[in-house]
């Protein structure tokens, strides 16, 4: 399964860090200047949440951009690796990405953080796949002689039972008489 | 005569037979033996793009590698230059080296990826918003007033929060301008970057086309 609609491999890791940094920079200026907004002093609330904004939300971006360029890299790199591209490339660098980012804090840690990333990317993998199959079904090809003609002059003539029950057909129209 | 043509290999010359390619009058001049359609050779469009495409990439296509690159040299440059400017404390035989290693390089890195990935946030999105709104509005195309707008706008931006620590319309105007100014030196030096290497900061062909 290619993708078309994302960068080729090596750009790909600088196409996501910058993605992850802005959705970062954007969720966080939200988050923080409505948190700026609550924690000010009365008279000077909307400068408080636009300082915090300034001071917090790059803070989100870093992390963000962080956890995007590992995640990318190991995937390019698994991709290089494998030689293809499936969910369990994007499971396997989840889990990575999360040993990765907690390196500092111990083994214990990393592995409970590289569990949460495998099972969020397999939830995130899950979803998607479910969702391209859902979509997928509008453009499954009906065989000919499943579908019905469009002309119902093509039909012919009835058969007598069956046409009596949807109002139709000689018998319906001998009952009428 | 078409073979006959083809085996002649008078290439620019001869002035034996009349022209068999069509030409309009101020189009270009093809060779006169031309074995080929000429509309082939039109300039302009060589990808077949899906309908409603564009043919070269927006502002928007591009801000997150324009993003994401200036956040990986922001990291780069900054973790160098923070094994640089501490190389004393590194040279000194400390006894947790690594550990003093990786905290300076992980402090200026992040410290100046996020600076460099904010800037060119501010740049990429006043820049995109921009584009837009001139192309909604006044059916504008994207051109070097785009660039040196979100250049100074940028500028302006990123020197707001430095401003507003000040008191006084005198000081918070002067950051402001010196912000802007520095913004709108950098766009010229974009600008200039497209016009005279051609490098390529818009992912079209350049501003002047």
């Amino acid at each position: 399964m290619d993708e078309y609609t994302r960068e080729p491999c090596p750009y790909r890791i600088v196409d996501d860090c910058g993605g992850a940094f802005s959705l970062g920079v954007i969720g966080g200026s939200i988050f923080h200047f409505i948190k700026g907004i609550k924690d000010s002093a009365k008279g000077s609330r909307l400068k408080g949440g636009f300082m915090s904004v300034t001071t917090n939300a790059p803070k989100t971006g870093g992390a963000f951009a962080q956890w995007g360029f590992t995640f990318s890299a190991t995937d390019c790199a698994l991709v290089a690796l494998r030689g293809k591209e499936d969910p369990w490339n994007a499971i396997i660098s989840g889990g990575v990405t999360g040993a990765v980012l907690s390196f500092r804090q111990g083994y214990t840690a990393m592995f409970g953080s590289a569990v949460i990333g495998c099972v969020l990317l397999a939830l995130i993998e899950g979803v998607s796949i479910a969702m391209t199959k859902m979509s997928a079904e509008q453009f499954k090809p009906v065989s000919p002689l499943e579908q019905m003609p469009e002309d119902p002059s093509q039909l012919g003539p009835a058969p007598a039972g069956f046409a009596s029950f949807f109002g139709g057909g000689s018998s319906t129209e001998k009952e009428f008489q | 005569m078409m073979t006959d043509d083809r085996r002649g290999g008078q290439l620019f010359g001869g002035g034996l037979f009349a022209p068999n390619v069509p030409s309009s009058p101020g189009g270009p001049s093809y060779p006169q033996y031309f074995n080929l359609d000429p509309s082939y050779m039109t300039p302009g469009s060589e990808f077949i793009v899906p309908e409603g495409a564009q043919q070269t990439r927006g502002r928007f296509e591009l801000a997150f590698l324009q993003i994401g690159s200036s956040v990986m040299a922001g990291c780069v440059l900054g973790s160098i230059g923070g094994v640089v400017s501490n190389r004393e404390i590194l040279r000194s035989g400390e006894k947790h080296l690594k550990t003093t290693f990786s905290n300076i390089v992980f402090n200026n890195g992040g410290k100046w990826g996020k600076k460099c990935g904010v800037v060119a946030f501010l740049y990429s999105g006043v820049g995109t918003l921009f584009g837009l709104a001139r192309q909604h509005l006044l059916s504008q195309d994207d051109d070097g007033i785009n660039t040196m707008t979100a250049a100074t706008t940028t500028g302006v931006l990123y020197s707001l929060p430095q401003a507003l620590k000040h008191s006084g319309l005198k000081p918070v105007a002067k950051h402001l301008c010196r912000g802007g100014l520095v913004g709108a030196v950098a766009g010229v030096v974009i600008l200039g970057s497209e016009y005279f290497i051609g490098f390529n900061t818009k992912g079209r062909r350049a501003w002047y086309y």
